[in-house]
């Protein structure tokens, strides 16, 4: 745009007294700022304030796209095949929506949604709009993104061997996990049955008899109490595979 | 002329004499001395006017030790972790049009950590804010349509701050 840049030449000129340029008058410099000069910019930003930034123009909401704000954006892919495959004790960054998501508070809905999920798939029907359909659910749950995450919703103590632990969320297709899949899995884990062991010593034992008590109903008795950062851990059994871990922060800590 | 100080001349025609040293921050001038060879020819800034030089070269003055920034991948790095020092963020307390004649000469002269010191500021500045704030910051125009604006809000409900 060379007429606007013979404008500059004119613009920078003429000196401004302080006050006054704290209103230009004209169209502002930064009009002028190239793309590199913006992503410059927007590379010190975090996820909510790109994701007000690409709702400001055109222009924006192109930049916003660039890969190099992909790691903050939750849309870099899995690290798979990469030269940085997994490793014990690896960390990954939690999506910010995974992180505030109060999940004691929203467990019944998730199991609720997830049962509806499933139900839809089977048939496969489309499940109407659902928690499911913001595209913000499509993002990775992880940055970079993995392909083998275990989501441990309750501490330490509440675990009664794997079966009751967690959910296992494994991308056979190589895709990444994204933040519905984890969604999808704490509905799943707050919707298996309570371990009994956790029944008798909350003395739920005699109306656990009696019927199905379910991990939501429990969940408010697991101290929840945020995320720790996925991790890389060694999996269990036989033949451990590495996976990433989603496990809470202990009780006691935060 | 001798061969330490280096020649200057800017959009206005005002002409600034410079230590070799202070000058080679700007990749650009550096490169040209380099193609130049010694001459006593100003070297012309056609994008650069003398009050946004004079500020520039302040900078270059202070930063004139510092060591060559090396590759631009680590410097990529090192952009998302550094915090601005205090005496650059005393530099560029300077008004909005001022700090954007910064960066736009910083990136004509190719001096890329006073430009990641403007691009910071700039991304403080945005922080925060929403996006009419951000527009009315830069004097941008909102170029969506009422539609895809809706749209776009929509996509954003679970992006928005708690």
């Amino acid at each position: 745009m060379p007429r606007r840049i013979a404008e500059a030449d004119s613009s920078t000129t003429r000196a401004q007294p302080a006050d006054a340029a704290q209103q230009p008058a004209g169209p502002s410099l930064a009009l002028r700022f190239s793309d590199e000069v913006w992503l410059r910019t927007f590379a010190h930003l975090d996820y909510y304030a790109l994701n007000k930034v690409q709702r400001v123009c055109k222009k924006f909401r192109r930049l916003v796209q660039h890969e190099s704000l992909d790691d903050t954006l939750f849309h870099r892919g899995p690290v798979a095949g990469a030269p940085g495959k997994l490793k014990v004790g690896m960390q990954f960054a939690l999506h910010p929506h995974i992180a505030t998501f109060r999940v004691l508070e929203r467990s019944r809905w998730l199991s609720v949604a997830a049962e509806h999920m499933k139900k839809a798939a089977k048939k496969g029907v489309d499940p109407g709009r659902t928690p499911w359909t913001y595209p913000t659910t499509r993002e990775f749950a992880t940055s970079p993104a993995c392909t083998r995450l275990k989501v441990r919703p309750a501490p330490e103590f509440y675990n009664n061997g794997e079966k009751h632990s967690h959910v296992l969320i494994n991308k056979k297709d190589g895709g990444g996990v994204t933040v519905g899949d984890v969604f999808t899995a704490l509905g799943t884990w707050f919707d298996k049955p309570a371990p009994k062991d956790v029944l008798q010593a909350l003395e739920y034992d005699s109306i656990a008899r009696k019927r199905h008590v379910a991990n939501d109903e429990m969940a408010e008795d697991c101290y929840w109490n945020g995320w720790q950062d996925p991790v890389v851990k060694p999996g269990e059994g036989k033949r451990p595979i590495l996976s990433v871990y989603l496990e809470p922060i202990p009780y006691g800590f935060d | 002329m001798s061969a330490n100080k280096v020649k200057l001349s800017t959009s206005d025609q005002e002409e600034f004499d410079v230590d070799r040293d202070v000058a080679n921050r700007s990749v650009l001038i550096k490169n040209m001395l380099e193609d130049l060879g010694d001459s006593d020819q100003a070297i012309p800034l056609p994008n650069v006017s003398a009050n946004v030089l004079k500020k520039v070269l302040e900078w270059c003055e202070h930063h004139k030790k510092d060591p060559e920034p090396i590759a631009e991948d680590l410097d990529d790095n090192r952009r998302k972790t550094t915090e601005i020092s205090d005496w650059d963020a005393k530099f560029i307390q300077v008004d909005q049009e001022m700090l954007f004649e910064i960066i736009l000469a910083a990136n004509y002269l190719d001096i890329k950590p006073l430009l990641d010191v403007g691009c910071k500021t700039v991304a403080n500045m945005i922080k925060g804010k929403q996006p009419e704030e951000i527009r009315k910051l830069f004097n941008i125009v909102n170029d969506f349509t009422p539609e895809e604006e809706a749209q776009i809000k929509k996509e954003n409900e679970w992006a928005e701050d708690r």
